[in-house]
């Protein structure tokens, strides 16, 4: 009996693997994958990651999957529409790259499995039950698995002289993570003796006048957000003009002049969310995915915006750093 | 009915079930080395790479420990603060897996607290004294906390370690246990073969797949986990996945963590070599039967080709086709068979014509018997009917005889009465005239009288012959000298002849055998025979008158040990075929009225058949020749003439 079983497993061992091989050609119909993010078009840092991680696993746009895309060009509110777009074109997989757009895509179906990423605490905002047990048709990979501004708020206490305590707060209030981002800054903030302006920013052209305001404080937390994040090249080129130290949430801001990062590195969530894709492409549930978080949170430092601005970074804060760039 | 299969299909079942049976045999017993082997192979493998696994995963925490051991010396105690501080940074730097890490002084005041995740903490004075990590440290130099799973997804273990020195502190390590997974993930097992890692619970820390282990899995529900739980012996084992997939599953335990690693291989993949042998056996199997098949068929029809010409030639044989014969060029048994069923055939084809020859002989020699039956039936018929005839004969002559007598007494008696008639005469002394007419008258009865006289004797004679039918072995019986009697009535028949013939003349020949020697005879009647047969003879060749005859009559004995054959033959007129039959009955004669009676061939026949119970015979030609043979018996038969 036993060796009969042993006998047989070879096929069983083959089938799925002979499933996977077949899925691939299927020029009938192929796998549909629809993605949506509240950001512009113009830099889609998200997606092109995911289309490159995608492509290392056999999914290809045109050739065995076909990619729907939305972009919300940082416009609020429109999530919900780009959503229930893309729900029309009936996709097997939806990937939205934050909190807004999975907002929107879990308002739109509750059916059709919904990816994230770069969502930090996805169990605050009500997307998961738990990280280990997501309970529906979302889940994803976390940019992180809490709030981290505790730490940001610590590096920019090491640069900045005693004396320097005032805060310019980035924030867009129409996403979903603006109210946690606040509550964390507000709670670690006091700690460290610092005081911290909130400047909301709901539309891409609110942007000079919040970023006018900004200068007026002594530094700027800048979150990684729909309209922000694709607007780095400017904000970071506004700090270095308004000679503003800046801590950002990861190090995309650093490696464009921003002074300083730290959380965790976004091309390893896009990858998470890359295979979650491939994943669930390939036959798996929801259920069997819990939320994943990254392995590591790096500090990342731009030596030359810290020269730049006149700060000096102590041995212990560069000991500390991942990254330094020159 | 059941099918009954040739000799050539059962040859070559036979031939093939033997090759397949040895086949299989072998095939099984290879095979099952193989299996073994081959299993065994695996298991030290799967055991080896289990070991190793461990030894990597130990060495990663052997690694943290060592990085955790920088904060543990002697001298930590009495650097500033700073320093402290910066060498936790560079732990942290160093070890990634390691999300915050605590300074704990010897009284179990938190003296140091750097995370990842919050703000650095010193001197915050904190009371850890009562703390489970803390209190660890002071029962041995390392403590591994239990697993724990941050917001039930992460797997977290504390690891504690005192420093040296007295009254020493504790460098405390949360320990993100996920980062295992670059260890777990490097581990190849074989080509699809994969590590996992459970703590003491079976609960999963560690996993290629990190989803399994975000979800806080608990295996201890897996046999090979419980057994690994349970510290059964048995390392290496059979078992099946969470998916259901087999697998070839070894285990090892990492000393101190009492952690366990698992190293699992598909089945399939682990025990390829033994499929690659059981498919090379297999293949080799199908080969030979294959191979057993087209030898048996060849040699079968190699082997009952001569059968089947045997059993062809025996078919035909059988059909009655007698020079049929095999050709089997074999010199083996079924050669020697075909040569000894030739020989065989042989002997019957030889059998066969001779015993056509044997019935031919048979049959000719049942058909003489049976005319030889014939003719003794014929002849017991003619020999009844000349009996009869006979008795009828002497019955007659015996009713003749006396009014016969009276006859010829009563003119014997008229003779006298008439000479007593001429002497009355002479005394009355009568008219001349009357007396001369009375005289004449006298002498024509006298001459009538002895007419009477003459003719009664002739039919005395005659009834004299008639009665020796019933006269029984007239005479006396006794041993003669057959040949001595032959020549003694030849001479009396020859005097006879030329009695009453002067002129008459004959040669005769005598070939008698000297072996005849004497017979139990009664003489006088068997002398009356041959008188009757020479008178016969003698008779025939005066009858002949043609130019140039010699008359020639030839007497012959013949002895055999049982039988004396005499035959006389003669030259003269032969017998004509209507009289041949009837030379034997009573009264037949060929000769003119008054020189025959017709009874001598019938006496002489009732002579030699009843009285001597021999046998005589006449063989003739008509116009050239006549032979009677008497036969007599050596020993006289019984006499059984009837009354």
């Amino acid at each position: 009996m036993k060796r009969r079983a042993l006998l047989a497993t070879p096929l069983l061992a083959a089938a799925p693997a002979t499933r996977g091989a077949l899925a691939q050609p299927r020029p009938a119909r192929l796998p549909r994958l629809g993605m949506i993010s509240a950001a512009s078009a113009d830099d889609p840092v998200a997606f092109v990651h995911l289309r490159r991680y995608l492509a290392a696993l056999g999914w290809r746009h045109g050739e065995t999957l076909h990619i729907e895309e939305r972009h919300g060009n940082g416009e609020p509110g429109v999530s919900p529409r780009l959503a229930a777009e893309i729900v029309a074109t009936q996709p097997d997989v939806i990937v939205v790259t934050g909190s807004t757009e999975a907002r929107a895509a879990q308002q739109a179906t509750r059916r059709i499995p919904i990816v994230f990423l770069q969502v930090v605490d996805p169990v605050a905002l009500g997307l998961v039950a738990s990280l280990a047990r997501p309970g529906g048709n979302v889940t994803g990979a976390a940019a992180s698995g809490q709030m981290l501004w505790g730490k940001r708020l610590e590096l920019l206490a090491e640069l900045l002289p005693p004396e320097r305590r005032r805060l310019a707060v980035l924030t867009n209030p129409t996403n979903p993570a603006h109210a946690r981002n606040l509550t964390d800054i507000a709670e670690q903030a006091p700690r460290l003796e610092f005081s911290a302006r909130v400047l909301p920013l709901a539309r891409p052209s609110d942007m000079p006048a919040v970023l006018a305001e900004a200068a007026r404080e002594h530094a700027m937390l800048v979150p990684h957000d729909f309209i922000l994040f694709p607007a780095r090249r400017r904000v970071v080129a506004f700090a270095a003009e308004a000679r503003l130290p800046a801590v950002y949430e990861n190090r995309f801001s650093p490696e464009v002049g921003g002074m300083a990062s730290y959380g965790a590195d976004l091309r390893e969530n896009y990858r998470q969310g890359a295979q979650y894709v491939d994943r669930l492409l390939r036959g798996a549930r929801v259920e069997d995915l819990p939320v994943v978080q990254p392995n590591r949170v790096e500090l990342v430092i731009n030596m030359a915006a810290v020269t730049a601005l006149g700060l000096n970074a102590p041995p212990m804060l560069l000991a500390r750093a991942e990254e330094v760039i020159e | 009915m059941k099918r009954t299969l040739s000799l050539a299909q059962r040859l070559a079942l036979a031939f093939l079930g033997l090759v397949a049976a040895v086949l299989v045999v072998n095939g099984s017993i290879s095979m099952w080395f193989a299996y073994r082997e081959a299993t065994e192979a695996a298991v030290r493998v799967e055991q080896e790479k289990a070991d190793a696994a461990a030894e990597r995963v130990g060495q990663f925490i052997a690694e943290l420990e060592q990085q955790i051991g920088w904060t543990t010396r002697a001298d930590w105690a009495r650097v500033p603060i700073e320093q402290r501080r910066y060498d936790f940074i560079r732990l942290l730097r160093q070890a990634p897996a390691i999300t915050e890490a605590l300074f704990v002084d010897g009284q179990g005041r938190e003296q140091l607290r750097l995370s990842r995740l919050e703000p650095d903490v010193l001197a915050s004075g904190a009371d850890l004294s009562a703390d489970a990590r803390f209190r660890g440290t002071r029962e041995g130099r390392v403590w591994y906390g239990p697993v724990t799973f941050r917001r039930g997804s992460e797997p977290y273990m504390a690891l504690a370690m005192a420093h040296a020195g007295r009254n020493p502190g504790a460098t405390i390590a949360e320990v993100n246990l996920k980062l295992i997974w670059e260890v777990i993930a490097g581990i190849r097992v074989g080509g699809s073969g994969y590590a996992f890692v459970t703590d003491t619970a079976g609960r999963l820390i560690a996993h290629p797949d990190m989803s399994l282990v975000l979800r806080e899995t608990d295996l201890s529900a897996l046999p090979q986990v419980a057994d690994a739980i349970a510290g059964r012996d048995e390392r290496v084992q059979t078992a099946r996945t969470l998916s259901g997939q087999s697998v070839l599953s070894a285990h090892a335990t990492i000393p101190r963590l009492g952690w366990i690693v698992f190293v699992e291989q598909p089945t399939s993949e682990a025990l390829a070599p033994v499929y690659a042998t059981a498919y090379q056996t297999l293949a080799l199997l199908g080969l030979g039967v294959v191979l057993a098949l087209l030898a048996g068929v060849v040699l079968a029809r190699r082997l009952t080709g001569p059968i089947r010409a045997l059993q062809a030639g025996a078919e035909r044989l059988g059909q009655g086709d007698l020079t049929q014969r095999i050709e089997v060029s074999a010199g083996d048994e079924i050669g020697t068979l075909a040569l000894r069923f030739n020989e065989m055939a042989g002997r019957i084809q030889d059998a066969q014509e001779t015993l056509e020859a044997k019935v031919a002989d048979r049959t000719r020699e049942l058909s003489q018997s049976l005319e030889e039956l014939r003719n003794a039936q014929d002849r017991l018929l003619q020999t009844e009917k000349l009996a009869s005839l006979g008795q009828l004969t002497a019955g007659i002559a015996h009713e003749i005889k006396n009014p016969l007598n009276f006859v010829n007494n009563f003119a014997e008696l008229s003779v006298e009465l008439l000479a007593e008639l001429r002497a009355a005469m002479e005394q009355a002394g009568l008219d001349p005239a009357l007396r001369a007419e009375l005289e004449e008258l006298c002498a024509m009865l006298s001459d009538n009288l002895a007419k009477v006289t003459a003719h009664g004797k002739r039919a005395d004679s005659i009834v004299r012959n008639m009665l020796a039918h019933s006269r029984e072995g007239g005479g006396e019986r006794r041993r003669v000298d057959v040949n001595a009697l032959l020549e003694e009535t030849l001479g009396l028949a020859w005097h006879g002849a030329r009695a009453e013939r002067p002129g008459f003349n004959v040669t005769i020949e005598k070939r008698l055998d000297a072996n005849v020697g004497e017979l139990d005879l009664f003489p006088q009647e068997f002398a009356r025979v041959l008188l009757n047969l020479f008178g016969n003879a003698f008779h025939a060749v005066q009858q002949k008158h043609t130019p140039g005859f010699q008359p020639h009559v030839l007497v012959a004995t013949h002895a055999t040990p049982a039988s004396v054959a005499v035959t006389i033959r003669d030259n003269g007129t032969g017998i004509p075929e209507a009289v041949r039959s009837h030379i034997f009955e009573p009264f037949f004669t060929t000769k003119p009225p008054g020189q025959g009676t017709g009874l001598g061939l019938s006496l002489s026949h009732d002579i030699v058949v009843q009285q001597h119970g021999g046998q005589i015979a006449v063989a003739t030609e008509p116009g050239a020749w006549t032979e009677f043979t008497i036969t007599l018996p050596r020993r006289p038969q019984p006499q059984d003439r009837a009354a």
